[in-house]
């Protein structure tokens, strides 16, 4: 039996604007079970990057609960939801959104300090990300000074640095080339191998076979839930097939 | 156009909070420069107007009837084409002080003249306060205006002189402006009488003087006339000058000097704003960056897209500049208004619309031009770069060799404020810069303030001796010698020094380096120069009857220095002095000469001067001391305090300087407040997505905030230390600059350490609550906002 990391209740999600609403995710309950590569998919305006804020606390919810181990977020003031995104989660951002005055350095162990720890902890840490991702030799440099694909590497390192319970990917690979985004794809499914639960929101039919669980979503709701194995390459033209066929049902 | 001007509407609508703050920043400048413009040209006008009115003399001179007879000197200045009238009035001169309220006000030469019982057309009299008549009832008196506001003396109070029989009192009937008299900086008290008043309280010693008024309808021809009647004299006028000038100083020169230091610091303002201008046009630029792109790729000129950015600033300032303006109408207004009412003139127009002109071209112009050489750039934008990259590459750095994160203990907020100081490296420039120059203005205020307040406790400075008592033979002396009080004062063990001293005002500097002669004011000393503490800027103290010390105004006036000889009348004779030294003095509205009284004995054998300069020892009561001299001597003696007298002197420089130390505060408290606001709310929209992203990781609203103010505040304290050394350096110079009319080179700096370290608090006080109140908008920043665009 799998382990519950988050769990939601009736989530809700209204937005409002010049007085009309918009409801983006209505009534949706869903659990996200440790250890699991999960993937959500849907089409444009579905929902999905607003159903990944609410589960990260990143967003508001409108009504509705979200439990994130035993906390439950939804209720959680400015300074509390604050600390628990230090500690509980990493996000990887579609836009990447490194910080342009912070080296590639400064950018992965920012996080890592806001959240109190051991600076010398941290660094290690980092050193040890950089090298994986290999990276390495450019922590001097200043985001605009590295490779798309070496951004959002840098992306994934400073969303590892807490070692989060959950790391959120918000297309992460939307903005790369397709070597790039392989890249980024082998070291998402790695670490997910190495234990971290990963929640990723994709357009990309290669990525959404990375999953070992596929969420599809439409109109705010849960459409679809597909359980697959763990992503190995023996298999890989079965898995994609099966992926296919089950998207193309969905009508994606 | 229409397109345009809609954008142009829209853009400003958009920025509003930021619109305001260039408004304000435009408007403030403007209101300082068209203030500073008004009142150096309309200054002038209500003493002209008021001159006018009351058919004033422009010059006045007073001279004993023994030395000429006055019929003749009117008759002579009647004949003068160049000449409009001649009035003449008996004068009686007094020194011995008057008493109100039980205190004896410390006051220079009293002079009593008497108003003919007939209407006179010439130096007619306003009246403030009392009922106007031809002249007052037997004892009854008039005084001037200045000298009632300064001592706060009412119709009806009582005012108590030194007469033949001893003390009389006599009743004020009205306050009157006096047109050469009621000047905040004269020195002359004028009490004017009845007719026949003056034989009746000072005897035989009144009546031999008189005052003689001569009003130009040409004043331009002044010096010409003066020449010709000392030619007609024989060469030189025994007797006393007073010319227009110098009566227009004794009002203007406040309102000269603070028309001065606003015109300074408002060209100071004037670039700050251009400042803000050029940084937030920039910064519009840059965050408009895609906006642009698309405006161009849809078929906007660069042409277009320049007057898009130059017509929103030109807008604003078209509607700051005028509201600046109108601000300063009532700024005017107001400092007209003090000057009015020590002039006694309700109503006056000033017309303000020369300056309002020049200062609205030159503001338009100054905002116009820079917003232009700033907006070119936009219009250099590439449309498909900008949509592509979706805003403008900007050149970030790391700040260098700085690196935050070699400090172990730093906090995350405290490494973001350093991060940002170097990232934004022009704007932080610029905070520095503004940091820099209000600190330095409020450390020149506070010393400045502080040193105005402590202008009597350095009289060497001022031209005047460290005496702290000085005694006064009255007309009743009697049998009281100078013998007599001179060993009195030598066997007094309080007494550290007793010297005789004279201000003798029978002295004109000659004819001479194709300059007219100029009457002067002599201080005569009689003993030890240098222990009564009088200095020199340049040079030493006269020691024999052949030298001289003369002030900075002379020095200037005849090109004479040290080592040179001058030509000054004593007493008619013309005697040949060497300089040895010269000083500032702001006696005799800063023309004055430092003498030994040998020096007039030569000419007039019996001389002696005719008062006595007390220094008493460490630790000896001044009051009791004077007490136990009042109790012996009586009415023969008139015995005070010099301290008040300096005081007197220098007050209406304190009270005018503090005003605009005020005023400068004000205005640069608000500068800084406007900067900073402005600045913060610029990197705050600037920053918008990287705090999105602080906050994804964890950072609360407080501690992006913290990181803001940190920012501000590190450049401010830098500034500080920069800035503290500089206002201290700058101020001596500064004041120098706006005394150099009173003949004063060294202004005497009291440091005030307290004041000067208050400068930090208060700086940053400022910083922290432009910077609190801007990053408030980082609350409504949430990291949803990364997803969108
Ligand atoms: N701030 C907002 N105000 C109003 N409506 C919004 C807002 N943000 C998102 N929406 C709407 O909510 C819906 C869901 O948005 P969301 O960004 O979650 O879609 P998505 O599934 O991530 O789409 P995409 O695949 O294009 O990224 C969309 O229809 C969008 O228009
Ligand atoms: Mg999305």
């Amino acid at each position: 039996m799998k382990k519950t990391v988050i769990k939601t209740k009736d989530l809700c999600k209204t937005y409002v604007s010049d007085g009309e609403q918009f409801h983006a995710i209505r009534n949706l309950s869903l659990e996200i079970y440790e250890g699991d590569f999960t993937v959500i998919m849907g089409s444009s305006g579905s929902g999905k990057s607003t159903l990944l804020y609410l589960l990260s606390g990143l967003d508001n919810v409108t009504t509705g609960d979200v439990w994130f181990s035993d906390i439950k977020i939804d209720s959680l003031k400015e300074k509390e939801i604050a600390n628990f995104r230090r500690m509980n989660i990493g996000f990887i951002f579609q836009a990447i959104n490194l910080v342009p005055n912070l080296t590639i350095f400064e950018n992965i162990t920012i996080p890592g300090y806001l959240a109190n720890k051991n600076k010398k902890l941290v660094d290690q840490k980092a050193y040890e990300l950089l090298k994986m991702f290999e990276l390495h030799e450019l922590s001097g440099r200043l985001p605009s000074q590295v490779s798309g694909g070496q951004q959002q590497r840098v992306a994934i390192a400073r969303g590892l640095i807490n070692s989060p319970q959950v790391l959120f990917a918000d297309e992460p690979t939307g903005s790369l080339n397709s070597a790039q985004g392989r890249n980024v794809l082998d070291i998402l499914t790695n670490i997910n191998e190495g234990g971290q639960t990963v929640v990723m929101v994709t357009h990309d039919f290669k990525a959404a076979c990375r999953a070992d669980r596929i969420l599809f979503i439409r109109d705010g709701k849960i459409d679809g839930d597909l359980e697959l194995e763990k992503f190995t390459t023996d298999n890989l033209e079965q898995r994609e097939e099966k992926v296919f066929a089950y998207l193309t049902e969905k009508g994606w | 156009m229409r397109s345009i001007a809609a954008i142009i509407l829209a853009n400003i609508r958009k920025r509003k909070t930021q619109s305001i703050l260039i408004a304000l920043t435009i408007a403030v400048a403007a209101l300082m420069f068209s203030s500073a413009l008004s009142l150096m040209s309309s200054v002038h006008k209500p003493l002209e107007s008021m001159y006018d009115k009351l058919n004033a003399s422009h010059t006045l001179i007073w001279f004993d009837t023994k030395n000429y007879n006055p019929a003749d000197i009117k008759k002579w200045w009647e004949s003068r084409s160049e000449i409009k009238g001649v009035q003449s009035f008996k004068l009686h001169e007094s020194n011995d002080g008057i008493i109100y309220k039980g205190e004896k006000l410390a006051n220079s030469t009293i002079f009593f003249t008497e108003r003919p019982g007939v209407q006179v057309t010439q130096d007619k009299l306003s009246f403030i306060e009392g009922k106007e008549a031809v002249s007052p009832e037997p004892g009854e008196i008039w005084i001037t205006s200045n000298f009632a506001f300064k001592h706060n003396i009412k119709i009806g109070d009582k005012l108590g002189f030194t007469a033949k029989d001893g003390k009389v009192q006599m009743k004020v009937s009205a306050i009157v402006v006096d047109p050469q008299f009621s000047g905040t900086f004269m020195d002359l008290v004028r009490i004017w009488t009845a007719p026949g008043e003056l034989d009746r309280l000072f005897g035989s010693n009144a009546g031999n003087e008189v005052i003689m008024g001569i009003r130009y309808s040409d004043y331009s021809k002044e010096p010409y006339s003066w020449k010709a009647f000392e030619n007609h004299l024989d060469g030189s006028f025994y007797g006393r000058k007073v010319d227009y000038e110098t009566i227009s100083l004794t009002y203007l020169t406040m309102y000269t000097i603070l028309g001065t230091i606003l015109i300074v610091f408002s060209i100071v303002l004037i670039i700050i704003a251009l400042f803000v201008i050029a940084l937030t046009i920039s910064s519009a630029v840059a965050s408009d960056y895609k906006i642009i792109g698309v405006f161009i790729s849809q078929g906007f000129t660069p042409k277009n897209i320049i007057s898009i950015f130059t017509g929103q600033y030109a807008l604003t300032a078209l509607i700051a500049v005028p509201v600046g303006i109108l601000g300063s109408w009532f700024t005017v207004r107001l400092v007209l208004d003090m000057l009015l009412r020590s002039i006694g003139f309700a109503n006056f127009d000033f017309s303000m619309t020369l300056p309002a002109i020049v200062t609205f071209l030159i503001i338009m112009a100054a905002v116009g031009s820079s917003a232009l050489i700033i907006a070119r750039k936009a219009g250099k934008i590439k449309p498909v770069e900008a949509i592509r990259e979706g805003s403008v590459s900007r050149k970030y750095s790391n700040g260098g060799k700085f690196n935050a994160l070699r400090f172990k203990t730093l906090n995350v907020p405290a490494i973001l404020g350093i991060k940002q100081i170097f990232s934004n490296r022009r704007q932080s420039a610029f905070i520095l810069i503004c940091a820099i120059t209000v600190s330095s203005i409020f450390t020149f205020a506070v010393n400045v303030q502080n040193s105005l307040v402590h202008l009597s406790e350095s009289p060497g400075y001022w031209g005047f001796d460290n005496r702290q008592v000085v005694m006064t033979p009255t007309e009743n002396a009697g049998n009281l010698t100078d013998q007599i009080i001179m060993n009195k004062l030598d066997r007094d063990n309080r007494v550290k020094q007793a010297t005789r001293v004279e201000i003798y005002d029978m002295t004109s500097v000659s004819e001479q380096v194709g300059k007219p002669s100029r009457n002067v004011i002599a201080m005569v000393y009689d003993g030890n120069m240098d222990a009564l503490g009088l200095e020199n800027i340049q040079g030493r103290n006269p020691k024999t009857e052949n030298e001289i010390s003369i002030s900075l105004n002379l020095s200037k006036e005849y090109k004479k220095t040290i080592g040179d000889t001058i030509e000054v009348y004593i007493a008619k004779k013309k005697v040949s002095f060497v300089i040895t030294g010269i000083m500032q003095s702001i006696m005799g509205a800063g023309y004055s000469i430092r003498i030994e009284a040998s020096a007039i004995k030569k000419i007039l054998p019996e001389y002696l001067p005719n008062q006595y300069a007390v220094v008493l020892k460490k630790g000896e009561d001044v009051n009791s001391f004077i007490k136990s001299y009042q109790n012996e001597y009586g009415l023969k003696l008139d015995v005070k305090s010099y301290e008040d007298n300096v005081k007197d002197m220098t007050n209406p420089i304190a009270i005018g300087g503090n005003s605009i130390v005020v005023i400068l505060c004000i205005i640069f408290t608000l500068v800084m407040f406007l900067v900073i606001f402005n600045m913060t709310l610029m990197n705050v929209h600037w920053e918008k997505r990287n705090f999105g992203t602080y906050k994804a990781f964890g950072m609360t609203s407080s501690q992006i905030r913290l990181s803001l103010m940190l920012r501000t505040v590190i450049i401010t304290v830098a500034g500080v230390i920069i800035g503290i050394p500089l206002g201290l350096y700058m101020a001596p110079g500064i004041m120098r600059m706006i005394l150099d009319s009173f003949s004063i080179a060294k202004f005497p700096m009291e440091i005030t350490l307290l004041g000067t370290a208050a400068v930090i608090p208060v700086c940053l006080l400022i910083t922290l609550i432009s910077t609190w109140i801007p990053s408030g908008r980082v609350l409504d920043i949430s990291p949803r906002n990364l997803i969108v665009e």
